[in-house]
């Protein structure tokens, strides 16, 4: 059962991206990542990459099935799939209908472990315009992402784990 | 059956190495993160490379080492250059070359 699980917090999309790419080039399964971004890092370039490009979030999403539904990032705006590849929570953080998505999604990992306090902060990062690759999964598996995420240009990596205190290391820019 | 999983995340770094599209930096990056970090040494390598692992690991990412600066690999490589970062590309590839070597020559004896 997938209990634990790694966050790393970006402070930018492309640096985001280049984390998900790189645990896609380690073997990590695809649908145990997801990303987390705000509505305003969503860009007409990155919708592009999520249609049409190469990337790694494009491929990531398709692996989970979401190919025919990128349409709505751009109609809509947002796109949130939790518990697959990919996610992508859109609007104004902490308020309206958005806003309860993200509550929704960020309190689901409680699940893996992470302390009320601790999904404040990460939904603070949002807020504040970082981006949030997650990682979960079985205990092997988390020591591998976080070796791989702590490698990463991350100004946080996290290992959370729901079955005993959180075991956890900042990494401060 | 360890020396193995050595040879395999030194072959795939070289596939990294070669098949990525961007700056050497970024391959080494991908390479070094995805493959590299996840070495076990002195399980994974046979004795003779572990000082050139070492090397590898102390340039690319030093925060586990007591003499280091506490940095990772993607810090690291934003002090480079491309000239260093292609060296050390190099260098991945003559390790890869040197457990290739020794597991033909297993096989062969």
């Amino acid at each position: 059962m997938d209990n634990e699980c790694v966050v790393a917090v970006y402070e930018s999309l492309k640096k985001a991206e280049q984390a998900v790419h790189i645990l896609r080039r380690a073997d990590f399964p695809t649908d145990q990542i997801s990303l987390v971004a705000a509505e305003s890092e969503i860009t007409p370039e990155l919708v592009e990459q999520l249609k049409m490009g190469d990337d790694s979030i494009r491929d990531a999403a398709i692996g989970a099935g979401l190919g025919g539904v990128m349409g709505v990032v751009a109609g809509i705006g947002a796109m949130v799939v939790s518990g697959l590849g990919v996610v992508f929570l859109a609007g104004p953080i902490g308020g309206g209908l958005f806003g309860a998505m993200m509550g929704a999604f960020l309190g689901s990992l409680g699940g893996w472990g992470v302390h009320q306090e601790r999904i404040r902060h990460y939904e603070q990062c949002i807020s504040d315009g970082s981006v949030l690759v997650i990682a979960h999964g079985k205990p092997l598996q988390m020591d591998n992402a976080e070796r791989i995420l702590r490698e990463t240009d991350a100004a946080e990596v996290n290992l959370h784990a729901r079955t005993s205190a959180d075991s956890s290391e900042i990494l401060e820019d | 059956m360890a020396l193995d999983d050595g040879r395999q995340r030194f072959t795939r770094a070289v596939g990294i190495l070669a098949d990525e599209k961007d700056r050497i930096k970024e391959r080494l990056l991908i390479a070094y993160a995805s493959q590299l970090s996840l070495v076990n040494a002195k399980e994974d390598l046979p004795p003779e490379l572990l000082n050139d692992y070492y090397t590898l690991r102390n340039v690319l990412s030093d925060a586990d080492m007591p003499y280091g600066n506490g940095e990772r690999a993607a810090k690291k490589l934003q002090h480079m250059n491309e000239d260093e970062a292609s060296a050390l590309a190099s260098k991945i590839f003559s390790i890869f070359l040197a457990l290739s070597d020794r597991m033909s020559r297993q096989t062969a004896g």
